[in-house]
């Protein structure tokens, strides 16, 4: 139990060491690349570990302040494996850049955060593991030298200090409808207590909703995943998202569960309703707006926001069955689980290829024909994303899906419409990517060597994703 | 009382249906081969239906000699629906089966001849010989799966053989080029004859499908001497769902298409497009008779079904039954009053063929409803003098058929005004239209006399009015148009000049079969008290049927009525062409009435164009509306979706205007936003 702490703090330790070894520029940026990756390494086992302790326990650090469950575990592993894939991908470029000890030292830094995330049970880890990574993200937005990365910074770090407000002050409520902070049932038998429930979840679904996405919060998200490096966004919309997944749905999950044995039905019914509301608003807000820009980067800003609607309809089933039928409670977070995955897996490595490849649709045309590996590696990532079987992506709206579905056939239908809709851009790409022939293009081995993997992964725990759901 | 039979191994009986099959298969191997020597053709086709042939002659000599043959394979050949593979030879089966392959065997004998120097030829016999295969497994499968197949391979080499001029040339139509009634088209190509044909006897097909189903999930077998043994249990079962009328006629469909009975009789009258041998073959002498055995194969199973399963059944029977007489009756006189006014000589004769093949439906309608009179014995020679009709009718329409194909071949030309005086040039051809033409016309001591006048009786005894006189009425008809026929062609000047060869008699290969089948029909009929005594000992050897019938006409007050009524119609016709010399087509000219009526014979009572109008017209109809509905959903999907997918993108991205403070703003309204909407409906 305690080894997967001493290996987080390895990792903690492998992101404080690079800057040292970096700072001199003669030596290059192959040991912190090196350093890094062995942080990320220590965090991957940490990670394994963790999972195995967790299957079907909760797994306790600092005295309940931090707890896992196998749902939480698998989350850290995944943000894991997808930082895996992103670290590969830019083992190269950021190199290039002046700061680059810093993207090596802050993305195991990253992951050190997301642990804590992921596991929080009280309000103030909550704080306190939000402070950092939104740091580190907005940190990670401005590194790259180019303006348009200070620009999309500067606004991330104002629209993230209103957003980190409106969680002091969910912070607070928790505080007010609870003995201590940890992170409770929601309680709304009592007129004003069923407000101040309200209240809480109203400013957490403000806040979590600001990094996630979340329409009617997501206003920042397009321009920033649009118009910052590719690579940085990857980190951010990769295993960073992944973080927040996990604590909105380890927050949801407190909230709908029964302790209080109070008409939890009702309270459950009114989360669920009010997550699927979002739910539509956010899919349904993403896929139409993607329809139609010509900037790739663009098109996967909007996809990422209607991937979180999906994810949130994962959330209102999530909510709804654990109230109603906590045992089938499981399906919901598999699905959330696998989808998160799925979506980390496909976004790191295509935000990764924007910077190399080119902003706009066009520079994609012929990718096959200058790399066929890529080009290949790409459609895959992309039909996963589209959900088709056997690609995990697949599976992970299957078991939403099927979850959602026993709380509202409407919001399936809504969502699998939404699908269908989203098939038309992830076709455009498709599109350019195997036919025609655009100008010859270089891509970095290392970024061919992240594509191929997370495409191989795509493939390989989408065959392997029905046995994958008893782990979760 | 059922005949009694001994199971025997699936050969050699088998062989033949088997035979003409193996021939076919072997026809189309040596065409994939390349081969395309003619010889080989007919050579092999020839060679296979003798064989079946002289494999049936065999088997009937054996079963009219006291021994039904059943040659099964051993077990099953589908198990899950407990169908066995094998050849039932009773009675009807073999006098059907004698019937089948030699008129086959000579008409494909005639077509070695007739097909000389044809672009399809080797087509032709192979389609010739599966056909045949075919027709024999009708008439010899024990069951009715093995049935169907033979029955619908049968429909393939009819649609096949019915479309063999699929070029479509002008003298292979069928109808005058360019008349219409009621704005549709008269006048057909092969082609469309053919698509037609498999359209029309589809429909009834599926009935023939759907009913043995039914019965198969009733009684749980389809194995035809099975379902006589258990006739009581699956009409009785029927009879008490109250279903049975409606099941037998579902049962029915196929047959009434098969063999051209009103409301299906149009595909018969186009399917004049094929080469006239396989006119004889296929829609005079064999294949339409395929609807007519299955009624004789049937009528006795389900009258004695009816009456061991009690009062109910009987009169669901009899509805039935009666329904089935009308049906035939309409079919009989409605064709015959078409043949009246037809010039063409091949439509003649088919409206004939299906106006006789009305007869035969009648009699075995009869013989439902004498049976419900409580005349089991009667009923059944009903049904036997069905068959006497059905062989004396293949003999001479198939005679009648042959001739045509020579006379159409001498004028070159289809139409009858065309021909004219060939007494002079042709007089065995002229003999032989002559025999054929008084057989169907009716008059003793032919053939046709015979098994007519027992038909016209056991109508009478059925005691049904309205057909009993329509089957009347169509006996004189018959007479008149087949007399104004013969003497148009034979005795006639032509009234038109035709491009033909100068008149001579036909190859002896031709005039062969045709000669021998004309005078087959005198003969049969000078002979008709041995006919009727082989007959009568088939009966006796028939499913269901198991005793020996009468089938000697006996001379009473109709007999000599309906006679007299042939005679007077031959003499009325007689001295209107011959001794008066009226010119119908003037008058016809002249007079609004009689062209009124003309027109409504000529075009067919004008069904043809209701039909084109009602399912033509309306599919059309259903084909534009949907064509339509198309094209909005093509416009939804091509044009308004993608507009409102730009639209409503370019909509909700332009609230991302780039600006800091504006987002900040949007973030903080709409957080507050939803914190008032989530207090209001949380309470």
């Amino acid at each position: 139990m305690e080894a997967v702490l001493y290996l987080m703090y390895a990792t903690l330790a492998s992101s404080l060491l690079v800057p040292l070894v970096a700072s001199r520029e003669e030596v290059g940026a192959r040991p912190a690349i090196a350093i890094s990756l062995a942080g990320v390494a220590a965090y991957l086992a940490g990670a394994l570990l963790l999972v195995a302790e967790a299957r079907g326990t909760l797994v306790e650090y600092y005295d309940g302040l931090v707890v896992h469950d196998s749902f939480s575990a698998m989350m850290v592993l995944s943000s894991g494996v997808v930082a895996v894939v992103t670290l590969l991908a830019a083992a190269r470029e950021p190199a290039l850049w002046t700061t680059h000890p810093a993207y090596y030292s802050l993305l195991p830094l990253s992951l050190f955060g997301v642990f804590f995330l992921a596991g929080a049970m009280d309000a103030l880890v909550v704080l306190a593991a939000w402070l950092l990574v939104s740091v580190i993200s907005y940190v990670i937005i401005a590194l790259p030298d180019d303006k348009e990365s200070s620009k999309a910074a500067v606004r991330y770090i104002y629209m993230g200090a209103v957003a980190t407000l409106l969680l002091g002050l969910w912070v607070a409520s928790q505080a007010v409808s609870a003995a201590d902070l940890g992170i409770q049932p929601l309680d709304i038998a009592p007129a004003m207590k069923g407000t101040a429930s309200g209240l809480a979840v109203s400013l957490i679904l403000a806040a979590l909703g600001f990094k996630l996405g979340l329409v009617p919060f997501h206003w920042w998200l397009p321009s920033v995943y649009s118009r910052a490096h590719g690579r940085a966004v990857a980190l951010v919309a990769g295993p960073v998202k992944i973080g927040f997944i996990a604590l909105l749905t380890r927050i949801i999950y407190q909230a709908s569960q029964q302790p209080f044995g109070f008409e939890t039905l009702a309270g459950g019914t009114l989360l669920a309703g009010t997550l699927a509301v979002a739910s539509i608003a956010t899919m349904t807000y993403g896929n139409i707006a993607a329809l139609t820009p010509r900037s790739v980067q663009a098109i996967l800003a909007y996809s990422s926001i209607a991937h979180v609607g999906y994810i949130l309809a994962g959330l209102a089933a999530l909510a709804y069955l654990n109230t109603v039928n906590p045992s089938l409670a499981g399906l919901a977070l598999a699905g959330i689980a696998i989808q998160s995955l799925a979506y980390g897996l496909s976004k790191a490595p295509l935000f990764s290829l924007a910077p190399e490849a080119g902003q706009d649709l066009d520079d994609w045309r012929g990718l096959a024909g200058s790399s066929k590996a890529t080009g290949i590696g790409v459609a895959v990532l992309l039909l996963s994303l589209l959900g088709l079987p056997p690609l995990l992506g697949f599976w992970g709206k299957l078991y939403i899906f099927i979850a959602a579905a026993s709380y509202s056939m409407l919001l399936v239908l809504i969502a699998l419409v939404n699908s269908g809709i989203s098939s038309a851009y992830y076709i455009r790409i498709l599109r350019e990517v195997l036919t025609g022939s655009g100008e010859e293009k270089i891509i970095s081995d290392e970024l061919k060597a992240a594509i191929i993997l997370a495409s191989l992964l795509t493939i390989a725990l989408g065959l392997l994703a029905p046995a994958l759901l008893s782990l979760i | 009382m059922e005949p009694s039979y001994v199971v025997e191994g699936f050969l050699p009986w088998s062989l033949a249906w088997l035979a003409p099959y193996i021939g076919a298969f072997l026809l189309a191997l040596a065409y994939i081969a390349g081969s395309r020597n003619d010889k080989l053709y007919w050579g092999v086709s020839l060679a296979s239906i003798l064989a079946s042939a002289i494999i049936s002659t065999i088997a009937a000599a054996r079963v009219l000699g006291g021994e039904p043959i059943y040659a099964k394979a051993s077990g099953y050949w589908f198990p899950w629906i407990k169908v066995t593979l094998g050849t039932y030879i009773d009675g009807l089966s073999a006098v059907m089966a004698l019937v089948v392959s030699w008129l086959s065997f000579l008409i494909a004998l005639y077509s070695v001849k007739y097909m000389e120097g044809d672009w399809g030829l080797h087509r032709y016999f192979f389609f010739i010989t599966f056909f045949v295969g075919s027709m024999q497994l009708v008439v010899l499968a024990d069951n009715l799966l093995l049935l169907f197949i033979g029955w619908e391979g049968t429909g393939i080499a009819s649609y096949a053989l019915i479309g063999h001029w699929y070029t479509d040339e002008e003298e292979y139509w069928v109808g005058v080029p360019g008349r219409k009634a009621l704005g549709q088209p008269m006048y057909f190509e092969p082609s469309h004859s053919a698509v037609r044909a498999i359209l029309f006897t589809r429909i009834g097909d599926i009935g023939l499908l759907v009913g043995t189903a039914v019965i198969y999930l009733t009684v749980g077998t389809i194995t035809i001497p099975e379902l006589a043994q258990n006739a009581a249990a699956w009409i009785g079962a029927l009879a008490a769902k109250g279903i049975l009328p409606s099941l037998l006629l579902i049962f029915t469909l196929g047959a009434l298409g098969k063999s051209a009975q009103f409301p299906f009789h149009e595909w018969l009258v186009t399917a004049m497009t094929g080469p006239t041998p396989v006119s004889a073959l296929i829609h005079a002498a064999t294949m339409v008779k395929a609807g007519v055995y299955f009624i004789l194969r049937f009528a006795p199973i389900i009258i004695v079904g009816a009456l061991a399963a009690g009062e109910a059944a009987k009169a669901q029977a009899l509805d039935y039954f009666t329904i089935l007489a009308g049906l035939g009756a309409v079919t009989a006189f409605m064709m015959a009053t078409m043949a009246l006014v037809s010039n063409e000589l091949k439509l003649i004769l088919a409206y004939s063929t299906a106006s006789q093949l009305g007869y035969m439906f009648i009699a075995g309608a009869a013989a439902g409803i004498i049976a419900y009179h409580g005349e089991l014995e009667a009923a059944l020679s009903s049904v036997m003098a069905g068959l006497s009709h059905l062989v004396s009718h293949a003999v001479f329409k198939a005679s009648l058929f042959l001739i045509a194909g020579w006379l159409i071949h001498v004028a070159h030309n289809r139409f009858i005004d065309t021909m004219g005086n060939y007494a002079k040039y042709m007089k065995l051809t002229a003999l032989s239209l002559w025999l054929a033409g008084l057989s169907l016309a009716g008059l003793p001591p032919f053939s046709g006399f015979f098994s007519k006048e027992l038909i016209i009786h056991y109508t009478e005894e059925a005691g049904v009015g309205p057909v009993l006189w329509l089957a009347v009425v169509t006996a004189g008809l018959t007479a008149a148009y087949t007399l104004r026929m013969i003497l148009r062609i034979l005795h006639l000047p032509p009234k038109e000049e035709g491009h033909g060869h100068e008149p001579h008699e036909a190859h002896p290969i031709m005039l062969g079969p045709y000669l021998i089948l004309a005078l087959a029909s005198i003969i049969l009929g000078l002979a008709w008290g041995q006919v009727a005594g082989l007959l009568s000992k088939a009966a006796q050897l028939t499913a269901a049927i198991g005793e020996a019938v009468s089938l000697e006409v006996k001379f009473a007050g109709l007999t000599y009525m309906v006679t007299g009524l042939v005679l007077v119609s031959m003499a009325v016709v007689g001295f209107l062409y011959m001794v008066a010399r009226v010119d119908f087509m003037a008058i016809v000219k002249r007079s609004t009435a009689a062209r009124l009526i003309h027109d409504f014979l000529y075009d067919r009572w004008y069904i043809n164009s209701i039909y084109y109008i009602i399912f033509v017209g309306g599919f059309t109809y259903i084909s534009l509306s949907l064509h339509l509905v198309d094209n909005l959903i093509d416009m939804l999907y091509h044009t308004a979706i993608p507009l409102l997918a730009v639209l409503g993108a370019a909509a909700l991205r332009t609230l991302h205007r780039g600006r800091t403070d504006y987002y900040l703003t949007l973030y903080i309204y709409f957080a507050s936003l939803a914190l008032l909407l989530i207090y209001l409906y949380w309470r």
